[in-house]
């Protein structure tokens, strides 16, 4: 119960943002930096990508990364080496789904080392792809959410994580009182 | 496990969900190709990962979501919040994945866990399309209730 204590809200926006950065910074060479905004509104006349990847175990939750269509096909060419013209649909909902699911995957073991006394706290499911316009995601229940919004070459992604932990039933606040 | 022993798992297990917890009476046959909605819609998925990685899903129009929440929380639809629909459509969807957990455990005579959850996410709008980004099979299920209204629940599922 005593490392439950240890774990706030700005603690864990430090390790979604580090892990976010590492592998941007691996994958696609690109720096983001954490900016000081609430959320951020999609362009209902422009599509945008959504990915998500889900934790299960003693902890559960998802991990969400929402972007432009047009930085998710920049994203995208820089991880495939490819110009980001010539990207079919399918190669940037792989490419969202591979970032979304490294993100997690360094989030899970800077969590589980730091929260977890180094065992694996959660495991991953696979990612899901979301693409359209005027689309919102949601978690359902309650759960503590957390957002970081990041700049990426004057473009916007949403960071977003939901998570509790496990036991505690839909509709308790006491996760929230944790995190 | 093949995938005519999986689909018929997913049909069974969302027809209890429905009889039991929303009281509904719903019929389910295979469906080939993605959920096909065109008007305002939403879709609950939950993960799972464990002996078997994949997902579980439920696709539906706004109305049927709204339908469901109020037979569930015996409410008047007008009486429902939306977050009160997007619970329900969650929800139930965490009650398929569970419950086709416990019938796959049954089936494939394993102890323990088969996998766990996770948090159900709810996506709703007016244009979009998701996916999963797996190589494991995925399985789709298209539902129609007594009025005739269709609505969809997919499932991918992987052993690790």
């Amino acid at each position: 119960m005593a490392i439950q204590k240890e774990i706030t809200s700005e603690k864990l926006k430090v390790i979604l943002v580090e892990s976010a950065s590492e592998v941007f910074q691996k994958m696609v060479m690109l720096t983001i930096t954490p900016v000081q905004k609430e959320s951020v509104s999609w362009d209902s006349e422009n599509k945008h990508y959504s990915a998500v990847i889900g934790f299960s175990g003693g902890w559960k939750g998802f991990v969400t990364v929402e972007c432009s269509g047009n930085l998710a096909q920049q994203i995208t060419g820089k991880m495939l080496y490819m110009d980001p013209a010539q990207l079919a649909v399918e190669d940037i909902r792989d490419a969202m789904g591979e970032m979304v699911n490294m993100i997690g995957g360094k989030f899970k073991s800077c969590f589980s080392e730091q929260f977890n006394d180094g065992a694996e706290a959660f495991r991953m499911s696979i990612p899901t792809v979301t693409y359209g316009k005027e689309f919102r995601i949601f978690a359902a229940g309650d759960s503590a959410q957390i957002m970081v919004v990041l700049d990426v070459e004057n473009s916007f992604i949403s960071l977003d994580l939901t998570l509790k932990q496990s036991g505690t039933n839909f509709g308790s606040r006491a996760v929230q009182s944790v995190v | 496990m093949d995938s005519k022993t999986i689909q018929e798992l997913v049909k069974t297990t969302t027809e209890e969900i429905f009889k039991s917890m929303v009281f509904m009476d719903v019929k389910g046959g295979f469906h080939d190709g993605p959920p096909d909605i065109a008007e305002r819609h939403l879709t609950a998925m939950v993960g799972f990962a464990g002996v078997y990685i994949g997902l579980a899903a439920i696709n539906c129009t706004h109305a049927f979501a709204q339908k469901v929440g109020a037979s569930m929380l015996q409410m008047k639809t007008d009486e429902l919040s939306a977050e009160d629909v997007r619970d329900a459509l969650g929800e139930i969807a965490n009650m398929i994945a569970g419950r086709f957990k416990s019938q796959l455990a049954l089936k494939l005579d394993l102890v323990g866990q088969v996998f766990e959850q996770s948090v159900p996410s709810v996506i709703e709008g007016m244009d979009y399309e998701t996916h999963a980004v797996t190589d494991a099979p995925s399985h789709c299920i298209r539902f129609e209730d007594s009025d005739g209204i269709v609505f969809y629940v997919e499932l991918a599922l992987k052993e690790v």
